[in-house]
């Protein structure tokens, strides 16, 4: 029983540690806590929904529920961050939140504000595994959520582009003067939040079979949580603090109750950001080698 | 007043007094995203002493009571982090008192909490008026200057001897403490309420009323809570439609007005000059 | 007479690197002191050390003979440490009586006055006072206009007011002409050398050496963190060590360019002045 609950925490994590390392990339390198990935988590749910009903093949369905979730962040970029440059801090944010509330209405508006099946082809599909129960799609969920965090420490740790990122989160205004293209490299930074929210919501779907217009905000406080856990802007730290928030989840829910979930979850967060603001694994640890 | 007058009213009073319980602590440059937790304490609180038969000007004085002191209990801690860090303190404190709300089955619980005694517009005007004033008058102080000061260099201000963080801290409990008047209010006249009701967008609607109605000026927060209440109404467009209008007027104010509707250049620049603040 | 500010023996080294080595410099009450020297040489950082920013490795300061060395950046304004900024810091969203009036606080004290209405008859001894200093410093007409978008010289004058509104014992001015043109800093000079109090002690680093000239009546130059010259400012500038310091020795390797020192900013000034 135990065993099972921690698998299901762990299986439930991924997809957490998909947002959280989408709301870390932003605060470590732009310190701006974007609001706007949860809109984009339910848009990678919602669209990759919408195409799977109409027919389509799961491999299209979430290709172009990425493209929508990528393209999306970068427009959300344009406003959030090029074009309002030496703006006070809350701005951004500001902006973030009008993102939120339009995408999820728009959503209301042509898919309902029902929660929607999600037909997905693998359906709920399991294997046992001496006594536990695995779900096939939860387990693929998992799998391509670590490899896609393994893909993000290689990138920005290994390549120009996280190089670029990095020393944006050091100075932007330095960076620009070192030659370094700072739109284009916030823009992949915002690519990749936005590729990363909406591969969190088509997995979401995949994984639990249903998908709706509200679907982001509880998702996003809780991956706001790992992030805090596992420290601000830490990669690593995001799909840590992602496991202990779901597990603790999972084991409140079968252990105390279901309504007490939240109690438990935020309280931890609060508990958390007043005693140890900087997370597990320290804050900014891996993208600003702080003095 | 038809009724749709005056439930427009009403919610417009408890807009407002909302943002200013949010433009306390941004005047100094911090947000708190946990406005909804602060009026869910403030709505109780007035709430269960209204219903152990306190006099209704009373219980409310005690919902305010209990948020300030919330307020304080709050920012001591967070605010030797500021930014982003009060931001996330903040949000996640308010969601803690919805779920621990939710799960007190004494205040009703998930199923909702009846509330006593009733309030009209016209006495919840007058609160309005008194915390509109309140700020005004704090503004003109002072406190407001160094409110001012803080939001637009910190480090410089401390230079001068303000102590910044004693100004953060003060800001942001009365800031709390107008939330808890906000929350009453609310539960005095729907005498009804429901844990759900205080969510993260209560809190956000709070924080967007002040900055859209802009920091510079006290005013501000009215400008902004009137426009973004009544407009809609006044437009009678759906209910999802004027959402989306909203959303793209937030993008569309911080991009073009990021200061906000009202700012000081623009009363200093109007024809008859009137020196407000 | 016993100085007002005495630095005693002050080293400060950043891993190894030794920033200020062994300086001794004593400012005598009411004295106006000039602190110059080329870029590098170690002002700015005394003025850090001073205002609390940086914590001195060795040797101590003491304001009055009480050391300093302890009170934290945000305490040393009740000491009356007032400052200037290099870099203008004035709140854009307050107007410049507001910015100067902002600094009065530490004398302001208990929060009754901190709570009373700044265009009320409680605080009307506190806005003459602020009226006052401002007009000396020949900003009458600006007072209600936002601190926001005005001129750099007007900018300049009213942090220099804001920090005499202060009533500082001892006044530090950070590189006050730099970044105005010739006939702002001479209007500078000119209204600095009226509005300035008698009794209050000034400490101002500049790269202007004929701004030193004009308004200092004592000079110490540096270089490399060690003091090179001291005395007063037109034997100071004219000292060899210092003309050194600021222009350059005269090495083979410079030889064959054509004119070496001219390419350096403060020669440049220090041309202009002579001229």
């Amino acid at each position: 029983m135990l065993a099972q609950q921690l698998v299901n925490g762990l299986l439930l994590g991924g997809i957490y540690a998909l947002v959280a390392l989408a709301f870390s990339l932003t605060i470590g390198i732009l310190n701006f806590l974007n609001f706007s990935i949860p809109a984009l988590f339910m848009l990678g749910g919602i669209v990759s929904c919408a195409m799977l009903s109409k027919g389509y093949g799961i491999g299209l369905s979430v290709a172009v529920a990425l493209a929508v979730t990528g393209g999306a962040s970068l427009i959300i970029e344009r406003f959030t961050f090029r074009w309002l440059k030496n703006s006070d801090s809350h701005i951004p944010l500001v902006s973030s939140l009008g993102f939120l509330i339009l995408f999820e209405n728009l959503v209301v508006i042509y898919f309902g504000s029902d929660a929607v099946g999600y037909p997905s082809p693998f359906g709920g599909a399991s294997i046992r595994v001496a006594k536990l129960l695995l779900s096939l799609p939860q387990l693929a969920s998992f799998a391509i959520s670590l490899a896609l965090i393994v893909t993000c420490y290689v990138v920005v740790t290994r390549t120009k582009l996280g190089r670029g990122l990095r020393s944006i989160a050091e100075s932007s205004v330095i960076s620009e003067m070192l030659g370094v293209d700072v739109g284009r490299t916030v823009s992949g930074m915002y690519l990749i939040s936005g590729l990363l929210a909406g591969m969190g919501g088509a997995l979401f779907g995949i994984s639990y079979l249903q998908v709706s217009w509200d679907m982001g905000s509880e998702v996003a406080l809780k991956g706001i949580s790992a992030m805090v856990l596992g420290g601000m802007g830490n990669i690593w730290g995001a799909l840590l603090g992602a496991m202990i928030i779901a597990g603790v989840e999972v084991l409140t829910i079968s252990y105390v109750s279901s309504e007490a979930v939240n109690v438990v979850v935020y309280g931890l967060l609060l508990l958390l950001i007043l005693v140890m603001p900087n997370g597990l694994l320290g804050d900014r640890a891996i993208l600003v080698e702080r003095m | 007043m038809s009724g749709y007058a005056t439930q427009i009213a009403a919610i417009l009073i408890i807009n407002v007094v909302a943002a200013y319980a949010a433009y306390m602590p941004l005047a100094c440059g911090q947000l708190n995203l946990g406005i909804a937790g602060f009026m869910a304490i403030g709505a109780y609180t007035s709430a269960v002493l209204n219903g152990h038969g306190v006099p209704l000007g009373l219980s409310i004085l005690g919902g305010a009571c209990a948020s300030t002191i919330a307020g304080l209990a709050v920012s001591i801690p967070v605010l030797r982090a500021r930014g982003i860090y009060l931001t996330i303190a903040t949000l996640a404190f308010s969601e803690v008192v919805a779920a621990v709300l939710l799960n007190v089955n004494a205040l009703g619980g998930a199923s909702g909490f009846v509330v006593n005694d009733h309030m009209s517009v016209a006495p919840m005007a007058a609160v309005m008026v008194l915390v509109l004033a309140a700020v005004v008058w704090l503004s003109s102080t002072r406190f407001g200057l160094c409110m001012t000061a803080v939001r637009n260099d910190g480090r410089g201000t401390a230079v001068f001897g303000v102590k910044v963080r004693r100004v953060e801290i003060a800001a942001l409990t009365i800031g709390a403490g107008f939330a808890g008047v906000a929350g009453a209010l609310y539960a005095h006249h729907f005498n009804y309420l429901e844990a759900q009701h205080f969510n993260v967008l209560l809190s956000t609607y709070a924080v967007l009323y002040a900055l859209l109605g802009g920091l510079q000026t006290p005013v501000g927060p009215l400008i902004g809570a009137l426009v973004f209440t009544l407009v809609p109404e006044f437009l009678r467009s759906t209910d999802q439609w004027r959402y989306v209008g909203f959303g793209v007027c937030i993008i569309l104010l911080m991009l073009l007005r990021p200061e906000g509707l009202l700012t000081r250049r623009l009363i200093h620049d109007l024809p008859f000059r009137r020196r407000l603040a | 007479m016993k100085p007002l500010l005495f630095l005693h023996g002050i080293t400060l080294t950043f891993g190894g690197l030794s920033v200020i080595d062994n300086l001794d410099i004593q400012v005598r009450k009411g004295s106006r002191c000039g602190l110059i020297g080329p870029n590098g040489a170690g002002k700015t950082t005394i003025f850090n050390l001073l205002s609390g920013v940086y914590r001195a490795t060795a040797g101590e300061i003491l304001l009055d003979d009480e050391p300093i060395d302890d009170v934290p950046l945000d305490r040393r304004i009740d000491l009356g440490i007032g400052r200037t900024f290099q870099n203008l810091r004035l709140m854009k969203h307050l107007t410049v009586l507001e910015n100067i009036m902002l600094g009065q606080h530490r004398l302001v004290g208990s929060w009754a006055r901190i709570l009373a209405p700044l265009g009320g008859r409680w605080n009307r001894a506190w806005r003459d006072e602020a009226m006052e200093v401002a007009e000396t410093l020949g900003l009458r007409d600006d007072v209600d206009r936002l601190a926001q978008g005005l001129s750099y010289g007007v900018q300049k004058r009213i942090e220099i007011a804001r920090a005499l509104v202060g009533r500082p014992r001892l006044l530090l001015l950070d590189e006050p002409a730099a970044g105005l043109n010739s006939s702002e800093r001479e209007e500078l000079v000119t209204v600095l050398a009226s509005s300035l109090p008698r009794d209050t002690t000034v400490l101002i680093v500049e790269h202007d050496t004929g701004f030193v000239r004009t308004l200092c009546d004592h000079t110490v130059a540096l270089n490399f963190g060690r003091k090179i010259a001291e005395g007063d400012p037109a034997s100071v500038c004219g000292h060899p060590l210092v003309v050194e310091a600021y222009l350059g020795k005269d090495e083979p390797i410079y030889r064959n360019r054509p004119q070496p020192a001219l390419s350096n900013e403060a020669a440049f000034q220090r041309n202009d002045n002579a001229a």
